[in-house]
């Protein structure tokens, strides 16, 4: 009698470790992945190699060698916002957490509120109710209302409201008791030696076997959906050290997560703006591309607390992100991008880009600071018989090196 | 960088207004005429061929691909539409009959490509004309020169 059950039934459970690789096998948290489970399981490796022993008869052989653990799962994600109002307190989403141990920070301590009476202009006004921190990200108002339009703004002194507030204006003065939208932020390190990684064990859990895999870090991230009538989704490639088969958890398990709608990119938007203006300047983007250069490091070494294990450690090196899109050629004469990068010394960008509008369903990237990338000049190209040309920035350390949030390369917004 | 937006009802409007313009260098003493009343322009050519010459009608074929940019207050638009001209099997074009009726639909052909299509665009307020493809349909009665475009828009949605 077969003992196979339906392959697509399976869930992802994940924990921090104490120390990497720990020896534990308990699990707090589920994530809501999507596509099939074996696809994670099929990326565990444990290879073994023939040793060349010398045999006496023609056909002799014998066993080769187990080598060490390793391996790649890939974990794929709907990018969902917050999953509930940011009209108040937060709590952390289960996106936004693992998001955090990927990119190395989790922020939930904003809080919405409104705009206070009297705003003076579109980047200068007070906040009622809310606890925003200098370089924190939230929604104001809802689309189409002419003012926040529901969109992302940065406040750049949200705690003692000067002139301005916001690093990117509103399109118009905001009305007193416009809803400001706290986000969720996620964003990496900036300190030359917050090189430390929490590393993370998962469980792969199917209706026949589940493993279990130890000293588990990110090694990669990639963001999709991003243009019209997509949605958002996020594939995060771990590196495993170790794993083992399992028996004694529970399939259904009972652990909780998320199921959140993902975030659906139209009605949002993306400014570009020199560093330190406030000016609304929204481009009309499409192939709209954000990538992560996620480097960290494996470290192999002795001491590992299994057999086969190879790897004890990782640190993080960096966390670079560069932002790339296409826009509509302007008439001849003018070239605005041409010209930024046919500079010496450009003016650094700020870019924020809104990814929808709805309340608990939104999601906004915030890059402080960016400057030429190694490329090519922008020119001119076909796309689809219309003259349209692509433009490419890359993300380096905040202006603003107060804190971590102000500093930070990027800082991705859960709204 | 604000986007202008416009409307298909509007670019339909100027592309009429730049084909009624033209002045044929061929059979120049007959003009274009839009006809606006017909709901299906081709069956009605067939069936009323001698008043149907250089007629013709504008109609958005509502082929669209989906918008790849939504602001909260702008989307793009890219609407398939056709530009279809009626020329009559029974009509005296000259002396060499069809051929003379095949070399004026080329000569009008040229024509509006450069009013309302590919080369166009200049007379068509806030759109882009491209990705075209010109073709001639034999019908019964009446040939159909046929001009598919598509046109690039940007339009309100606040």
């Amino acid at each position: 009698m077969s003992t196979a059950n339906p392959s697509h039934e399976g869930a992802l459970l994940y924990a921090d470790e104490a120390s990497f690789g720990e020896v534990s096998t308990t699990f707090d948290e589920r994530l809501p992945i999507v596509g099939s489970i074996n696809d994670l399981i099929t990326g565990l490796e444990q290879t073994s190699a023939d040793v060349g022993r010398t045999a006496q008869y023609q056909n002799d052989g014998h066993n080769s060698v187990r080598l060490t653990q390793g391996g790649t799962i890939k974990v794929k994600l709907a990018g969902s916002g917050h999953g509930s109002t940011g009209a108040g307190a937060l709590s952390a989403s289960v996106l936004g957490t693992f998001l955090g141990r990927v990119f190395g920070n989790q922020v939930t301590s904003q809080v919405g509120g409104t705009v206070a009476a009297s705003p003076t202009d579109a980047d200068t006004f007070s906040l009622s109710s809310a606890t925003i921190p200098d370089g924190g990200i939230g929604r104001i108002g809802s689309i189409n209302d002419g003012r926040g339009n529901g969109q992302f703004y940065r406040f750049i002194d949200a705690a003692t409201p000067g002139d301005p507030i916001v690093a990117n204006a509103l399109t118009a003065t905001p009305n007193a008791g416009d809803v400001v939208y706290a986000a969720e932020l996620i964003h990496p390190s900036e300190g030359p030696t917050a090189a430390s990684l929490t590393s993370m064990r998962f469980q792969i859990q199917t209706a026949n076997q589940r493993y279990n895999c130890f000293g588990c870090y990110p090694t990669a991230v990639r963001l999709n959906g991003l243009n019209a009538n997509e949605y958002v989704q996020w594939e995060i490639d771990f590196a495993v050290s170790a794993w083992a088969p399992e028996s004694s958890s529970t399939f259904p398990t009972t652990v909780s997560t998320d199921t959140f709608p993902p975030v659906v990119s139209a009605g949002g938007s993306v400014h570009v703006q020199d560093v330190g203006v406030t000016t609304l300047q929204h481009l009309n983007v499409r192939d709209l591309e954000v990538t992560f250069n996620l480097h960290n490091v494996g470290l192999r070494g002795p001491g590992a607390p299994r057999s086969y294990q190879a790897i004890v450690d990782a640190r993080r090196a960096m966390c670079a992100a560069h932002v790339k899109f296409t826009i509509d050629r302007e008439a001849a004469g003018t070239d605005t991008w041409g010209d930024w990068w046919n500079t010496s010394s450009t003016t650094a960008q700020q870019i924020m880009i809104s990814l929808g509008a709805i309340d608990g369903q939104s999601m906004g990237i915030y890059l402080p600071k960016c400057v030429r990338p190694p490329v090519n000049s922008p020119t001119q190209q076909d796309r689809d018989g219309l003259n349209t040309y692509t433009i490419e920035f890359m993300a380096v350390t905040g202006g603003t090196l107060t804190t971590e949030l102000e500093r930070a390369n990027f800082v991705i917004a859960l709204a | 960088m604000a986007t202008t937006t416009t409307t298909y009802e509007a670019i339909r409007g100027d592309q009429i207004a730049a084909i009624h313009a033209i002045s044929p260098s061929l059979k120049s003493d007959v003009p274009f005429i839009a006809d606006l009343a017909q709901v299906d322009f081709r069956a009605w050519a067939e069936k009323n061929p001698a008043a149907s010459l250089r007629r013709f009608c504008v109609v958005d074929l509502f082929d669209e691909d989906a918008t790849e940019v939504s602001s909260y207050d702008v989307e793009d638009r890219r609407v398939r539409a056709e530009i279809v001209v009626a020329y009559p099997r029974v009509y005296a074009y000259g002396t060499d009959a069809d051929r003379d009726r095949r070399d004026m639909m080329r000569a009008d052909r040229i024509a509006i490509v450069n009013a309302a299509g590919l080369r166009g665009s200049g007379n068509i307020a806030n759109a882009s004309i491209y990705d075209q493809r010109v073709f001639s349909e034999e019908g019964d009665n009446v040939a159909f020169l046929v001009l598919e475009h598509s046109v690039f828009f940007w339009i309100d949605v606040s």
